[in-house]
């Protein structure tokens, strides 16, 4: 059944990022529809679904403990040379079920009154001139293709996003701008509490980090990610077996997950004209980290604003919507960016160099707060404890200036 | 120019359709649909980016690397 009516806003993807859109446009009276590719959303989970206190969540989405696998109430570092950093920080976080996390606020979209369609994809977008007009659709389950027309297009099609880039917003990822990631879901692992483990170090995650989330009844998900530039030719697979082998030997494999996970710059611009693009699609996730969750949310709040206050205003130029480019670089983007000079930094070290730092940055007063690590304090304590950073650190702002 | 020394290929028993590889491709021509990779080899320049990338291995490039 087809009813031709059109709709204000078309948010591509529903995860995180569109559904939450999705649900603050349609409650701001204006007709949306969002699109998922697959066939149910959150399905198959590509997350490693650690994410920070439970109330910076809760402004967006109730949460139960069917959402919350897990509290989290501290971290455990393990630098190269295996000295461990161990700190107790009860509520920093909790580890979330993701697919159902997506379940949940896509059915917010849904009650608030946007259209769910799964299974349909945006394979482009419709144009007129300068102007992005809507999307043209497929159904995979017909395998036919439909034009729907919209004043604004919001992309929120995650780390493989394409929307994006036909909107000229953003390009292809550089390999070093994402984590190559594989996780297992084990059952059976020896957990001391209910902290998050990182592993620092070539041998087990070259470029990136290897973790231990733990997921409650003595389960926990178990991968790494790291910078393919820096993997010598073993793909993520290869490390994620190297590294279960070391930390969870004879734990039952229970979930493969795989994916990448961008960790780009900022993108310079989030808008374009009639279209946005927010969560992943738009580099929104933390740089350093690779995590999202949040930010995403916090993303699409000031994205659904800013369409909701051109639509009202009868203009969805890139200068209007580009309010929330201004928005989120002032706030969340801002911080996004120094942990993207940190992250620079930090996954390029020695082995060596990594142990020395750990021990410096481990006393550091005020580096973590109740939210975690304060990237301004991180960039500071990481020149401080090397002083030739300075010129790397200098140079990775200059280098990285205007790229993207 | 395009020198066709043939496209990307995927081992379609070991490729889980997380879409790294079409986050990485300058050229679109690896996408994922619904729940399928999609090839489209008149696009592949090919630069091996993709098979870089790949967590799994499960891409081989004739031309990358």
């Amino acid at each position: 059944m087809t009813v031709i009516r059109g709709f204000d806003v078309v948010v591509i993807g529903a995860g995180p990022a569109g559904s939450r859109a999705a649900a603050q446009i349609a409650r701001g009276a204006r007709r949306v529809l969002l699109l998922e590719k697959r066939p149910r959303v959150g399905y198959p989970v590509r997350c490693a679904e650690a994410v920070g206190p439970r109330e910076d969540v809760e402004r967006y989405l109730p949460l139960d403990d069917r959402l919350v696998s897990s509290p989290v109430n501290g971290f455990l570092i393990v630098a190269p040379d295996g000295t461990r950093f161990e700190r107790k920080m009860p509520g920093i976080g909790f580890v979330v079920d993701r697919e159902l996390f997506d379940q949940r606020l896509a059915a917010a979209a849904v009650s608030a009154g946007a259209e769910l369609r799964t299974g349909h994809q945006a394979v482009g977008l419709i144009r007129e001139g300068t102007q992005v007009r809507g999307v043209r659709v497929k159904d995979l389950a017909s395998g036919s293709e439909y034009d729907e027309p919209a004043a604004i297009t919001v992309g929120a099609d995650g780390v493989e996003s394409l929307s994006p880039r036909w909107a000229g917003l953003k390009k292809s990822l550089r390999p070093d701008e994402l984590f190559s990631c594989a996780e297992e879901l084990i059952d059976g692992i020896e957990l001391p509490g209910e902290a998050i483990e990182f592993h620092l170090g070539r041998r087990f995650a070259p470029g990136g980090y290897a973790w231990v989330f733990p997921k409650g009844k003595g389960k926990a998900n178990v991968g790494i990610g790291i910078n393919p530039l820096q993997a010598g030719g073993k793909t993520a697979v290869e490390y994620l077996n190297a590294f279960l082998a070391h930390r969870a030997p004879g734990g039952k494999r229970t979930r493969l997950v795989i994916g990448g996970c961008s960790v780009a710059r900022g993108l310079s611009a989030l808008a374009a004209n009639g279209f946005v693009a927010v969560g992943e699609a738009a580099n929104q996730n933390n740089p350093f980290s690779g995590g999202g969750i949040v930010n995403a949310l916090e993303g699409a709040d000031m994205a659904a604003s800013a369409i909701l206050h051109a639509l009202s205003g009868g203009s969805a130029s890139a200068k209007e919507l580009g309010a929330y480019t201004r928005e989120w670089r002032r706030t969340v983007g801002k911080s996004n960016d120094a942990f993207y000079h940190a992250a620079r930094i930090f996954y390029g070290l020695s082995d060596e160099e990594m142990s020395r730092m750990g021990r410096k940055l481990s006393r550091v007063p005020g580096l973590f707060d109740e939210k975690g690590i304060r990237p301004l304090l991180m960039v500071r304590a990481l020149v401080a404890a090397r002083p030739r950073l300075l010129v790397q650190f200098a140079g990775s702002w200059l280098g990285g200036k205007g790229r993207r | 120019m395009n020198d066709r020394r043939g496209s990307i290929t995927v081992d379609r028993n070991t490729c889980v359709v997380c879409g790294a590889c079409a986050a990485a491709c300058p050229a679109e021509a690896l996408v994922v649909e619904g729940l399928s990779l999609v090839i489209v080899p008149e696009r592949c320049r090919p630069c091996g980016i993709a098979a870089l990338v790949c967590p799994t291995g499960a891409l081989a490039c004739p031309g990358g690397k």
